[in-house]
């Protein structure tokens, strides 16, 4: 059976940093990306930096293809919409209706490249970070245990969950059910025989793991219960560094940005 | 001082007065009045049918009953002087450590050494103290190798030693295990086993341990308790214990196979003396029973090659892949006839399941065909072959979703698109032979699981289908369950159904199947009248597959040639005597 998760264990400088860098080494091109919107010299930027560190964390074409394969119709639309549908600024092409501009040229690549960027950093915190380094991750930024454990409980019983599913689907399959066919309600009524053994399934997967938790020790007491965290590594001064740039980065763009107007891009300053 | 320390000392660790606890909403007493104590370092194994108590007995050993699941409790608990209604599960669980049956469900790290650390990090202990808990947990099950793997790439067997490692991490005077190798393969089992052994020989731990093996039990139990409607009935020493086979049997619990022969001896006189109750100790006399008399050649009397019999099934050099590559079935050759009754028997991973799946459908050849009854699986779809071929999984609760017996019986037929009259009929007969009509109108989910087997396996009879797959049909059922449903398929099978049948239980078997056949690593190694397979010791040992007891025993005493059951063996052995 194979193992759900993208996480591919690897020996790189990226790899080896404390999983608390490793959060904000892929959520600052997230952020950034979210903040400046159409400046094209930017977005390049950042584009190429995320690229950067992808290329640094050795990871191969064949990692990222599935998930550039899945979003390839989603950039297409993307991509196409805006070209059609800005039509501000000097037209270069125009047919018909349709008015292609230079200004429309520049932000569609603007917005692929900022979306390619959200895309990578993303695929890059699945395929460097464990689940149980995204855990570590998350308390060294103090969010409260419960949260984190709920999560790291969710993670782990994800794939029992699925197959499961694959389960159930393939006893009602074996009792002549064909969930493709019929009218929609009569498909809805078949799924009912799917959720529900899928319900009571759950229902007493989470009596026994509950008991078995209460069983090792844990308490529930609050959001602030006291507890050891063995794996917790500490921050080195490598990771602290990295960190305090990250956050310096995101806030003197922020600034720059929205306080004295850097990073507009061609919109603004064309009269858009 | 130094007087309450002595008397502290005598003391038995675990003291259980009257204990009485009634489930909410229920009328029967899950415990009824239940005494015992347990010193420190004993080792003692509960045996007693489904729905005794055992597990709500285990339980209330670490607080869970009546702190977390509460009812009705009357009576004390004490371990190590500590009232178990008393005290939160919390303070209890460094006193008391409990495995419970489903490795699925009792891990939670994302990394085995994190699911280790897990209990010792609620206590808020040093970094530098837990690490030292984990390397010696993880020692004692051995599993130092896999310290960062994640759990739900790990087999059943090793699952289950993380289970023990975790638990044994906060260094608890008593571990209870209920029913730790009910879900494993036979890998698993004898790890797990040899596990518990090593607890019990090196390391000076207190142990309450439920079991259907009572072959398990014989081996390292001190002492035995049998637990019957809530109540501990009879208790001791496992060489008494099993002395009384018959009542045992009565009882619902089947003796260690060694110990039924003999008691089957024992009756004609030819038997003296003590019972054995593990298997070298049978050997000597059996061996002197046999002494005169010609070698027994056991003949097997259902001869499977039935000539001018058509294949309802036949695999035509099938492969399967996975998703991610790895070859699940390696040109698979194999034919079953129609009315043949067949075991597939292998680790998991070996690819029984994946073989099983080809007979619908839900899996399809990568290269090669299947047929059933001439279609070929990759031109019909699953529904088209559940004319054919009923599927029964192995958990009810997979399947069951109607609110009465009845419908979920129906849903199959009606799936077919059989017309009312026919979907009545053959639900009604379907309900006949699996003997539920009485809950007809019962809700499936009150009722207990074997009684949900029986639903189940009902709900794939209505769809009549000429081929009976089973997995794992007898897992986690008690002796009397087993047989219930083992005879069940018995009649299904003299009423002309092909059966097949995937399991780990190779009494099952022995005692039900003619053909056998074994898996490895995606091949069939071995294939051929279950006799003729368990001849080869050597072909078993390969794939780790452990042959009862009973042909064990007689592996030891070659003149009597290769028995599959308690009957056969003393059916020989009394005719050898008298000649």
């Amino acid at each position: 059976m194979p193992a759900y998760g993208f996480y591919v264990p690897k020996d790189t400088v990226v790899h080896r940093l404390h999983p608390a860098s490793k959060l904000a080494v892929s959520f600052t091109p997230m952020f950034l990306a979210m903040i400046v919107y159409h400046d094209l010299l930017f977005n390049a930027i950042l584009f190429i930096a995320i690229l950067a560190i992808l290329v640094l964390a050795r990871t191969e074409w064949r990692t990222i293809r599935p998930f550039l394969r899945i979003m390839a119709t989603f950039i297409v639309m993307l991509s196409i919409s805006w070209l059609i549908f800005y039509n501000k600024g000097t037209p270069v092409l125009s047919f018909w209706i349709i008015r292609i501009t230079d200004i429309g040229i520049i932000i569609d690549i603007t917005t692929i490249l900022r979306f390619l960027t959200l895309l990578l950093a993303s695929v890059f915190l699945m395929i460097i970070t464990s689940e149980s380094e995204l855990i570590q991750g998350l308390r060294t930024f103090r969010v409260p245990y419960v949260l984190c454990f709920i999560l790291m409980l969710a993670l782990r019983f994800l794939p029992t969950l699925i197959s499961d599913f694959d389960m159930v689907k393939s006893a009602q399959m074996s009792r002549a059910c064909e969930f493709q066919k019929g009218r929609v309600l009569e498909r809805a009524a078949k799924n009912v025989s799917v959720m529900i053994p899928l319900m009571v399934i759950a229902f007493n997967r989470v009596t026994e793991v509950s008991n078995a938790l209460e069983s090792r020790g844990f308490k529930v007491s609050g959001l602030g219960y006291k507890r050891a965290s063995y794996k917790q590594r500490n921050l080195e001064l490598a990771d602290k560094c990295l960190l305090v740039s990250c956050a310096v980065l995101v806030v003197a763009i922020a600034i720059l940005h929205f306080y004295f107007g850097m990073f507009i891009g061609v919109t603004v300053s064309l009269g858009g | 001082m130094e007087s309450q320390c002595h008397w502290a000392v005598e003391l038995a660790l675990i003291e259980v007065t009257d204990l009485s606890f009634r489930y909410p909403l229920t009328e029967k007493w899950a415990l009824n009045s239940v005494s015992i104590s347990v010193e420190k370092g004993e080792f003692v194994a509960i045996v007693g049918p489904t729905g005794a108590g055992k597990t709500t007995l285990c339980m209330c050993l670490n607080g869970l009953v009546p702190n977390n699941i509460r009812g009705d409790f009357r009576g004390t608990a004490k371990i190590a002087g500590l009232e178990t209604n008393k005290s939160p599960v919390a303070d209890l669980a460094h006193h008391v450590g409990i495995v419970f049956q489903s490795p699925e469900s009792q891990l939670f790290g994302l990394t085995v050494e994190e699911e280790i650390a897990f209990g010792p990090e609620n206590y808020n202990f040093q970094v530098q103290e837990i690490s030292e808990r984990i390397d010696w947990a993880l020692d004692i099950v051995r599993m130092k190798e896999f310290s960062s793997k994640s759990p739900y790439d790990l087999s059943g067997g090793q699952k289950q030693r993380v289970a023990i490692a975790g638990a044994l991490a906060l260094r608890p005077e008593v571990l209870v295990m209920d029913e730790p190798l009910t879900e494993l393969d036979p890998i698993g089992k004898s790890e797990v086993s040899a596990t518990i052994r090593r607890l019990r020989d090196e390391h000076e731990i207190t142990v309450v341990l439920v079991e259907h093996e009572t072959e398990e039990v014989a081996n390292y139990a001190d002492r035995v308790l049998l637990m019957e409607q809530g109540r501990v009935t009879y208790q001791a020493p496992p060489r008494e214990f099993f002395q009384r086979t018959k009542y045992l049997q009565s009882r619902g619990v089947d003796s260690p196979q060694v110990t039924q022969v003999a008691s089957c001896l024992c009756d004609d006189g030819m038997w003296t003396g003590a019972l054995p109750i593990r298997l070298e100790e049978a050997v000597e006399t059996l061996k002197r029973l046999s002494e005169h008399g010609p070698v027994i050649h056991s003949v097997d009397s259902s001869s499977r090659f039935r000539d001018g019999v058509e294949s309802v099934i036949s695999f035509d050099d099938v492969t399967f892949l996975y998703p991610d590559g790895t070859e699940a079935l390696r040109h698979i050759n194999f034919e079953v006839k129609t009315g043949e009754f067949v075991a597939i028997i292998g680790q998991n991973g070996s690819g029984k399941t994946t073989l099983a799946k080809q007979l619908n459908g839900l899996l399809r050849p990568a290269s090669g065909a299947v047929y059933i009854n001439g279609i070929d699986t990759r031109k019909a779809t699953v529904a088209e072959l559940a004319r054919t071929v009923g599927y029964l999984f192995q958990n009810p609760d997979h399947q069951i979703f109607s609110k009465t017996v009845e419908e979920e019986v129906t849903f199959g037929p009606k799936n077919l698109g059989m017309s009312t009259g026919e979907i009545e009929s053959s639900v009604n007969e379907a309900l006949l032979t699996a003997g539920i009509q009485a809950l007809k109108v019962q809700h499936p989910l009150f009722l207990n699981k074997g009684q949900r087997q029986l639903v189940a396996l009902a709900s794939i009879l209505s769809m009549k289908p000429q081929v009976l797959v089973l997995d794992e049909p007898t897992t986690g059922q008690d002796a009397n369950g087993r047989r219930q449903i083992m005879s069940l398929v018995q009649r299904l099978h003299a009423a002309g159904k092909t059966i097949i049948v995937i399991t780990h239980d190779m009494r099952l078997v022995a005692e039900y199947a003619p053909r056998a056949v074994v898996m490895w690593n995606g091949n069939i190694i071995g294939d051929g009248a279950t006799r003729t397979v368990f001849c080869e010791p050597e072909l078993l040992a390969r794939t780790f597959i452990q042959p009862p007891q009973i042909t064990r025993l007689s592996y030891q005493v070659p003149k009597l040639g290769v028995a599959l059951s308690v009957e056969e063996m003393c059916a020989k052995v009394k005719q050898l005597h008298k000649t």
